[in-house]
């Protein structure tokens, strides 16, 4: 696919280009979405988050720039799937998720998101490879553990000791830039 | 406060991991559910760039509003200028060893819009095309046994010519297109690799005698081909766009018209029934 050339049309109003990124992308966010909904949510249920997913592209097509539609795809489908978690009041299903941070008082929700996404993604971008995919593939993209053993080649008590790498980096980041915090699971 | 990485890793997509096998009965599920959310109809395979250029199936697209001057692309550039004054100019043309051999005035006081071009020297070969729709029977035209054309028209009676659609590569340098009476940019828009213009011109106040009072136009413009389609007619612009939407456009194979290759220096008319 010519992300350039489909994006254009996309933009253009092209439905047969947002069809031509149904057909490319749907496997992908179909098993990003799986990953966080099933179980405890329907294989239909999925399909439709994945569909939503692109009626959100398809309304937000101009804010999509080249080379940055998979991203952005991933992105939305994960708070797609995790809204409707949210709306079932479920959580995602993955272990070593939560950290307890002490957050100035007053700080805005969304200006404190911004910023603690930002140290995230230096703290992740900081632990070389493997680790930085280890890191992405298990609390991006939801893969269990043993799954990224094995398509990594790795035992899977490795990918667990480097995940907890990966947040005690995590961790010593956020102390580092003024947010104290704890991880219940080191 | 209780937060989860996993909310924090928004801008962490591993772009290079692949996931999910191909599973064309779910990407149509999926498709077809998209598209009745966004209340489109099921859209036909999306065609890849091919040699056939066929604007039938470019599906609606936004208005994206472009000024005049927002044409520049690939290869060609045209540029519509109002006209603020009678147009003037030459026709120079030049014999085989470069010699000017035909030099004459040419002066245009009811011009309103003025067509140039820019672009490489060499071009194209000549576009041709088939029509899909079309609101009354041509009478005139120059169509193969598949009904492939460079030129087809309805020439009307009395003071309607309805339709004539045309095709050609234009001509970078000193060849101009004008337009008469008073002419306005009704639509702009983006078709794929078209950049379309529609315009409409008033003869009224025009000091030559027109057999007709109004006439309009739809402008195909391929700035990768340097090609030029023109929809142009007394009938009215849905019209004229329901037989451009409906237009297959390819490259016939054959170099560009040659006959004009002398002329150095030009001023053409695309008025209906003038040029």
């Amino acid at each position: 696919m010519n992300e350039r050339a489909v994006l254009r049309e996309l933009k253009a109003g092209d439905t047969g280009a947002l069809s031509e990124i149904i057909g490319f992308y749907t496997p992908y966010l179909y098993t990003i979405a799986s990953n966080i909904m099933d179980p405890p949510m329907s294989r239909e249920d999925v399909e439709e988050t994945v569909s939503d997913t692109f009626v959100r592209l398809w309304e937000h097509r101009d804010e999509v720039t080249p080379g940055k539609l998979k991203p952005w795809l991933a992105a939305v489908v994960r708070n797609c799937a995790k809204d409707v978690l949210r709306s079932h009041k479920l959580h995602a299903p993955l272990d070593d998720d939560v950290l307890e941070i002490a957050v100035p008082d007053g700080m805005e929700e969304s200006v404190l998101r911004e910023e603690l996404t930002a140290i995230a993604r230096e703290a992740v971008d900081s632990l070389g490879e493997p680790d930085s995919e280890i890191f992405k593939r298990h609390y991006f993209l939801y893969q269990k553990t043993d799954e990224i053993a094995a398509v990594l080649d790795m035992n899977a008590a490795t990918v667990r000791t480097r995940l907890r790498r990966g947040r005690e980096r995590l961790r010593e980041y956020f102390g580092e830039r003024g947010y104290s915090c704890a991880d219940p699971n080191l | 406060m209780q937060i989860r990485i996993s909310d924090l890793m928004d801008e962490c997509c591993p772009t290079d991991v692949s996931l999910g096998a191909d599973d064309k009965d779910m990407a149509r599920r999926v498709n077809a559910s998209v598209m009745a959310k966004i209340g489109a109809e099921q859209p036909k395979p999306h065609r890849k760039a091919k040699r056939t250029l066929r604007t039938l199936l470019l599906v609606a697209v936004i208005a994206a509003l472009m000024g005049t001057a927002a044409y520049a692309a690939s290869g060609w550039f045209m540029g519509l200028k109002k006209a603020e004054e009678p147009v003037t100019g030459h026709y120079r043309a030049v014999d085989k060893d470069g010699n000017l051999k035909t030099d004459y005035k040419l002066s245009f006081p009811d011009a309103g819009m003025v067509l140039t071009f820019e672009g490489p020297v060499e071009r194209s070969n000549q576009p041709e095309f088939r029509c899909f729709y079309l609101p009354s029977e041509a009478d005139f035209g120059f169509t193969d046994k598949d009904g492939w054309a460079t030129y087809l028209s309805d020439q009307g009676e009395g003071s309607s010519i309805p339709y004539i659609v045309g095709a050609s590569n234009v001509r970078a340098g000193n060849h101009r297109r004008i337009i008469n009476g008073e002419v306005t940019t009704v639509k702009e828009e983006i078709w794929g690799d078209w950049q379309v213009t529609e315009l409409t011109s008033d003869y009224t106040h025009c000091t030559q005698r027109w057999n007709y009072e109004r006439a309009n136009y739809v402008l195909l413009f391929n700035s990768e081909k340097g090609w030029l389609v023109m929809i142009s007619g007394t009938d009215d612009l849905d019209t004229l766009e329901h037989i451009a939407r409906e237009l297959e456009i390819r490259d016939s194979g054959e170099p560009a018209f040659s006959g004009e290759d002398s002329a150095i220096e030009s001023i053409g008319i695309l008025d209906p029934g003038r040029g």
